[in-house]
């Protein structure tokens, strides 16, 4: 076979290997392409730019023999760059971090040749002489469809079993860990030593198959820990914040309770000297009696079971805990604070300990203004509709802030120390595409905005 | 002649309310008319859509019974109409107005609990439209206008220091005198909409020629008027200094 005969053989395998990249990463995330619409033309061309590259690449290897040099350095050498590949292609696709689209390509590639080597353990034999017509048929028959075909039952089996929850779980963790990262990164190095150990022990004969196999559940073993951890951190963090919760609706409860009693007494004195005006038919003196009551009411009991109905529509419940301690702190600062949910916040794309921390960094920057101060106000608005979130932050500005100067690291209207906020705010929001931030003074009021496409 | 229109479900409220604004309108002589006043949004709708034209809405916030209430309806009608004034009528103190402003740039909003107050709110807020109308006629400041995935920001041109490419593609991040925008764009676009009072001092920095301040010429930075710096490049040197 010449030169382009290669090329086109490799652009049949790679573009099946691509459309499986595809599809597993689709399963294993749980959602299409960031913007897949938008973006059909730019995917579709790196697409075909990955298919040709590598289909060129992998002719020019095997036309200069680097597949031949000696323990296979060639063919790992050529993973590496098809994994590294892929790893740029995912972070194209999804606008993951390198970190996790690099671990992702790797555990694609070793799904792929799990069912390569799978495949070939059923093969006649393990050499195919390709320039026979027959064999090359052959060869066809068990790389084009036998494999892919494996591959398709082993993507339905991740769909299945729910192992794309597992690793979004293990995605979220913060840090992954080094030890594993790296273990997983030596995929291709260490899975040919391993061959060569059982070859050296048990002789001739075995495939790469049982090393797939054995480095394959290594792997899914060390997504479904740390998944698990991962898992198990959130619960306690669900339970922790719903105690929290009940905590705050018992005191609310508790304090409604207290006023009721003051009101029940007040109003009997009340009461009775609206009898005597009944009695003269002063018709002016009760409606305003009624006015006034039916206000007081709802100025004094109101507020508080106001924001606790707002914060039922947050689902999230990492957001909820926020807010929830966000509220209370600002309570105990004597800090007027409302918050406005009017359409169920249930989910967004951004990673939820991200938006943590920039909605923390934005409410106590609000709470840091307004503290101490006369007649301390803070607003919050979380607002989810029409594929839009929008947090928005609104505070009462009481002194001459040099508007350009607060995104400036170590800037601080508050002294020394301080003033790293809005930074590393900066620095999160650099992470997303999606993540839109807006500020102003407006009329006497600091706004501060966060947007997100969803 | 500005229509008003009115959404409420309690046809005594409904017609209170009509009164009281043909009254107030008598009174004062406003150049407005009650055009329809119903308790379906659906019947306000198709009158909005079959007439266009920029008017003034009471809308309930609440409707019983009803496909949709006061928020849907108002985005419908910004819609159509996206300068009109929409007033909220609520019965509830605790309407989350913050969040009507923010979408649909509500003007104000009035509690129906009490008669007096609940007309004291109608005339107020003629009173407001039409100082806001008499202001806009004298108006003369330019504004970019930027759309923010679903709101659109108005910025007066003159506060506008300088325009920078963030770090994400296609990001351009506007530095006003009071606001920090983020927003979907490119330079050669922004160059080409704004026209000579712009420029493009440096790859990454569309200036306003009116907010520079000073240059300094060792560091190749241009100090703005409110303390900003941004660097320029070499070839605008001379075009800088001639200004």
């Amino acid at each position: 076979m010449g030169f382009l005969g290669f090329f086109y053989t490799n652009l049949v395998g790679i573009s099946i290997s691509t459309f499986f990249v595809l599809w597993t990463s689709m399963v294993l995330f749980g959602r299409k392409p960031y913007h897949a619409k938008e973006r059909m033309n730019k995917i579709i061309f790196f697409t075909i730019l990955l298919i040709a590259g590598f289909a060129f690449l992998g002719a020019v290897f095997y036309k200069c023999g680097i597949f031949y040099w000696k323990n296979n350095i060639g063919g790992i050498l050529f993973s590496y760059i098809g994994m590294a590949g892929s790893a740029c292609y995912l972070r194209f696709l999804y606008g993951e971090s390198l970190k996790v689209s690099w671990v992702l390509a790797i555990f694609l590639q070793m799904l792929e040749e799990f069912a390569n080597n799978f495949t070939f353990l059923f093969a006649p034999k393990g050499i195919f002489h390709l320039d026979i017509l027959s064999e090359r048929l052959l060869y066809f028959f068990f790389m084009y469809f036998m494999t892919p075909l494996v591959q398709a039952f082993l993507v339905w089996l991740l769909y299945r079993s729910g192992v794309g929850k597992l690793f979004g779980q293990w995605m979220e963790r913060e840090k992954i860990g080094f030890a594993s990262l790296f273990f997983i990164e030596l995929y291709p190095i260490l899975s040919q030593v391993l061959y060569w150990l059982i070859q050296e022990s048990e002789g001739a004969g075995q495939t790469n198959g049982a090393v797939s196999v054995a480095y394959l559940l290594v792997v899914l073993l060390i997504f479904s820990y740390g998944g698990r951890e991962e898992m198990s951190r959130k619960q306690l963090e669900a339970q922790r914040v719903s105690l929290q919760q009940q905590n705050t609706y018992i005191e609310t409860l508790e304090g409604l309770q207290q006023e009721m009693r003051r009101f029940r007494h007040d109003y009997k004195n009340m009461m009775s000297g609206i009898y005597f005006q009944v009695k003269e038919g002063d018709l002016e003196s009760i409606q305003n009696f009624i006015q006034g009551m039916t206000e007081d009411f709802d100025l004094q009991v109101g507020g508080q079971i106001r924001r606790l109905t707002q914060l039922g529509n947050v689902h999230m419940l990492e957001v909820k805990g926020l807010l929830l301690c966000k509220l209370q702190e600002m309570q105990k600062d004597k800090i007027d604070c409302e918050l406005e949910v009017l359409r169920p916040l249930d989910r967004t794309r951004v990673r939820v300990t991200d938006l943590c921390r920039c909605l923390g960094i934005l409410i106590d920057n609000a709470m840091d203004e307004v503290r101490g101060k006369e007649e301390p106000w803070v607003h919050i608005m979380v607002s989810s509709q029409e594929g839009y979130t929008t947090f928005r932050i609104k505070n009462k500005l009481y002194s001459q802030v040099d508007f350009h100067r607060i995104w400036q690291q170590g800037y601080s209207t508050r002294g020394a120390d301080r003033g790293v906020g809005l930074a590393s705010y900066r620095n999160i929001l650099k992470r997303y595409e999606n993540m839109f931030h807006f500020t102003a003074i407006q009329d006497g009021y600091f706004v501060q905005e966060l947007k997100i496409q969803e | 002649m500005l229509p008003i229109y009115i959404c409420e479900d309690d046809a005594k409220v409904r017609i209170a309310q009509k009164e009281c604004l043909e009254k107030q309108i008598l009174m004062e002589g406003y150049d407005m008319e009650v055009a329809l006043f119903s308790g379906h949004p659906q019947e306000i709708l198709e009158a909005v859509r079959s007439s266009p034209q920029r008017g003034i809405y009471f809308l309930d916030v609440e409707l019983k019974d009803e496909p949709m209430d006061g928020f849907a309806l108002g985005q419908e009608i910004r819609k159509v109409d996206p300068r009109g004034f929409l007033i909220y009528v609520t019965s509830f103190a605790d309407l989350a107005f913050e969040t009507f402003r923010y979408h649909l740039e509500a003007l104000d909003y009035i509690v129906k609990g009490n008669p007096e107050k609940m007309f004291a709110g109608i005339r107020a807020s003629l009173a407001v439209i039409t100082e806001r109308m008499r202001k806009e006629q004298g108006e003369q400041a330019e504004f970019f206008t930027v759309k923010v995935m679903d709101v659109v920001k108005h910025i007066p041109v003159d506060e506008i220091m300088f325009f920078e490419t963030s770090g994400r593609t296609h990001r351009i991040e506007l530095h006003g005198k009071k606001e920090r925008v983020d927003f979907i764009g490119s330079m050669q676009e922004l160059e080409g909409r704004l026209g000579s009072q712009f420029l493009r001092v440096h790859r990454a920095y569309l200036v306003n020629v009116g907010q520079i301040g000073e240059l300094d010429l060792k560091r190749r930075e241009i100090l703005m008027k409110n303390g900003e710096r941004c660097l320029f490049s070499r070839n605008v040197k001379q075009k800088l200094l001639s200004l």
